[in-house]
């Protein structure tokens, strides 16, 4: 794996970035802990040299500042460590005691170094430093300075703790880094390769749930549905294919029959004329079939949406009941029409499509139910919607075929033996959904009810 | 009649215009858009059937053109299965009827003929007659030897529209569409039982029957003679 590989991972990315930036806060403290350090060291030693220089000019004034001048050559000569500088001069600046000579005068704080010194003292390295301050006396003038080796020490400890610290924090979470970007990255990569071979075509791969419960689960969770889902979908297709297929085998294979069988049997041009003719029927009733199957996709893929307009349901309804009222009648059947609603009940919709939807149940009663039948339409008002019932008194629909029957091509068994394409429900189901509608088959005891339920328009 | 086939496909425009020549129709036959619109415009036609899929130019902008050139020739044009859209666009650009393929002959021969303007009316007929029996579309009442007859409002549409093709056959589906607006074919005998009641109100007292059933075709209103 390069490097360029390595970043474009997004846990090693999380964890780099998290690395930076806590060698990036460790490195801030230390640096404000080694400041603040080095600066009290310092002013320690100002103060210890300012107590030193102070109690020496106790000493200042006419008649003592002799012995000062003794006090400060025995000093001179009993410090032993060459960690203490002094110097008396006089008001000219000529040298009256102290173990320096000549150094400048100043009113601020001096770092001498060793080497720039006239020393009397052999011992001590060239390169120690001292800190170092004139106080001027009535007679004179008085410097004391102090080695400053401690700062320069406790600065070199504090840089050693610096680069311990940092190093084995960066260790610390470089591991730490890398086991979690590990960690992660076999989560993703759990995630990444059943989807891979999803898209090999291997439908029936799943995400799997570690069982932690957290975010990834979740979104794992929803991954497989999705996946179950499109494999659901998948077989839909597969399975309205084939059904396609087979629904169209049957009316051809018995039109290739007819016209084998008038090649053979007919004698006359009649014989002839009326084998065409049979033969034209069955061809417009494949052509039906497609032409509900394509009309279906169409409503399914919802162009048709934008030409709605407002429809009142109950002019719908009786439009319906006029063109069947009749129709039912010669059947010998009765259709009825109520409303419980006494206002115009508006809805958004395709009026073609909607009455398509309400003739298409109203046929299927007539045709699929024995003469004598009731078949009813009524109109509801629910909260926020209207309910259209249409019920019939015939046999009904088991329950465990209720959902089956509006599959594309799905036929009850009692139905096989009439013409019809299977596709009439589906057809409905399709147009309800379209208009936001819901269809629910029910028992009217005895007989089917069919219940569509439109979202009423607001206003 | 003169009518303008636009039609890529060869075989359905030979056997259009093989019918619509032994109607006794003169047909003129293109395959291509490009010349289409020029012909409809340079020449005078009775009626042009147009495919709304056509090679080099779209059908609903053939229909454009020629209405934008301010010919009122009826178009008729013919839409792929189960084109949903396809009629609504149609009719949107300016066609006057549709037919979706595949169709059968006499299907085409009824919208054409009931397209073709009668020459010798003029304006917008009020009164319709056949035989003895009388309509008239503004006061909507109906005669027939005198006595007035009672219909249904949906009754008086069905026979308006078979009186305003008089003598000419109206076929099931162009009633299904113009009387109910139904643009899909029901599975219940809705046409004839409502052509069975209009008879009974129109025809069975008068021992004379004016509608006729064409078997295969549709419904004519004549007074036989």
């Amino acid at each position: 794996m390069t490097l360029q590989d390595l970043l474009r991972r997004t846990p090693f990315r999380l964890a780099a970035a998290f690395s930076l930036f806590f060698i990036t806060t460790v490195l801030a403290l230390f640096t404000v802990i080694y400041l603040v350090s080095s600066a009290r060291l310092v002013s320690d030693i100002r103060d210890r040299v300012r107590t030193n220089i102070e109690s020496l000019a106790v000493l200042d004034g006419e008649r003592t500042f002799d012995d000062l001048v003794t006090v400060v050559a025995e000093e001179s000569e009993s410090v032993r460590d060459p960690d203490f500088i002094i110097e008396l001069v006089d008001k000219d600046g000529k040298f009256l005691a102290g173990n320096v000579r000549g150094v400048p005068q100043s009113t601020q704080w001096m770092t001498l170094k060793r080497s720039s010194l006239n020393f009397s003292m052999d011992r001590g390295e060239p390169t120690d430093e001292f800190l170092a301050i004139w106080k001027p006396l009535a007679k004179g003038s008085l410097l004391v300075g102090s080695d400053n080796s401690e700062v320069k020490q406790m600065k070199l400890f504090l840089l050693k703790l610096l680069a311990y610290g940092l190093l084995a924090t960066t260790i610390a979470i470089t591991l730490c880094a890398i086991y979690f970007a590990r960690q992660t990255q076999h989560r993703i990569d759990a995630f990444a390769n059943p989807l891979a071979r999803v898209s090999r075509g291997q439908i029936s791969a799943r995400v799997p749930i570690s069982g932690l419960r957290d975010d990834v689960d979740q979104i794992a969770g929803q991954v497989n549905g999705m996946l179950g889902n499109l494999q659901k979908l998948i077989e839909n297709v597969n399975q309205s294919s084939s059904d396609i297929a087979h629904d169209l085998k049957k009316p051809l294979g018995r039109l290739r029959q007819r016209l084998d069988d008038a090649r053979r049997e007919a004698k006359s041009p009649a014989d002839f004329q009326s084998a065409v003719d049979a033969a034209l029927l069955e061809i417009d009733s494949i052509t039906e079939t497609f032409d509900a199957l394509l009309r279906i996709t169409q409503i399914e893929a919802g162009a048709r949406k934008d030409k709605f307009v407002a429809i009142d349901l109950r002019m719908l309804l009786a439009d319906v009941h006029d063109v069947y009222d009749i129709v039912a009648e010669d059947a010998g059947d009765k259709l009825t029409m109520a409303s419980d609603v006494a206002h115009p009940a508006v809805v958004q919709g395709d009026p073609e499509l909607l009455m398509q939807v309400f003739a298409n149940l109203v046929e299927n009663a007539i045709r699929y139910c024995p003469p004598g039948t009731e078949i009813g339409l009524r109109l509801c008002a629910a909260p926020g919607s209207y309910r259209v019932d249409v019920t019939d008194s015939g046999p009904g629909i088991p329950e465990s075929e209720r959902e089956n029957v509006f599959r594309r091509l799905y036929r009850l068994e009692r139905a096989r033996s009439t013409d019809g394409s299977g596709l009439g429900l589906s057809l409905v189901a399709a147009i309800v959904d379209l208009h936001g509608a819901k269809i629910a088959l029910a028992d009217n005891a005895p007989g089917l009810r069919v219940e569509v339920s439109f979202p009423a328009k607001s206003a | 009649m003169r009518i303008l086939l636009l039609e890529d496909d060869a075989n359905t425009a030979a056997y259009v215009s093989k019918g619509l020549e032994e109607e006794g129709h003169t047909v003129d036959h293109l395959a291509d858009g490009r010349d289409a619109v020029a012909q409809a415009v340079g020449e005078t036609y009775d009626v042009v059937i147009l495919d709304r899929m056509l090679p080099g130019l779209d059908g609903l902008a053939i229909i454009k053109d020629i209405r934008s050139a301010g010919r009122r020739v009826p178009v008729l044009f013919l839409t792929a299965l189960g084109g949903v859209d396809d009629r609504v666009e149609g009719l949107d650009a300016g066609g006057d009827d549709y037919l979706v393929k595949p169709f059968a002959f006499s299907e085409l021969l009824a919208r054409v003929n009931a397209l073709a303007r009668r020459p010798h009316t003029k304006g917008e007929e009020t009164r319709l007659k056949v035989g003895d029996l009388e309509i008239d579309l503004v006061s909507r009442k109906v005669t027939r030897g005198g006595d007035t007859i009672d219909l249904q409002p949906r009754e008086f549409r069905l026979l308006e529209v078979l009186m305003r093709n008089r003598g000419r056959i109206v076929t099931r589906t162009m009633l299904l569409e113009r009387v109910w607006s139904f643009h899909f074919d029901p599975k219940t005998s809705v046409v004839e039982t409502h052509i069975s009641r209009l008879r009974a109100k129109i025809d069975k007292p008068y021992g004379k029957e004016l509608i006729h059933t064409i078997r295969g075709s549709g419904y004519t209103v004549n007074d036989g003679a």
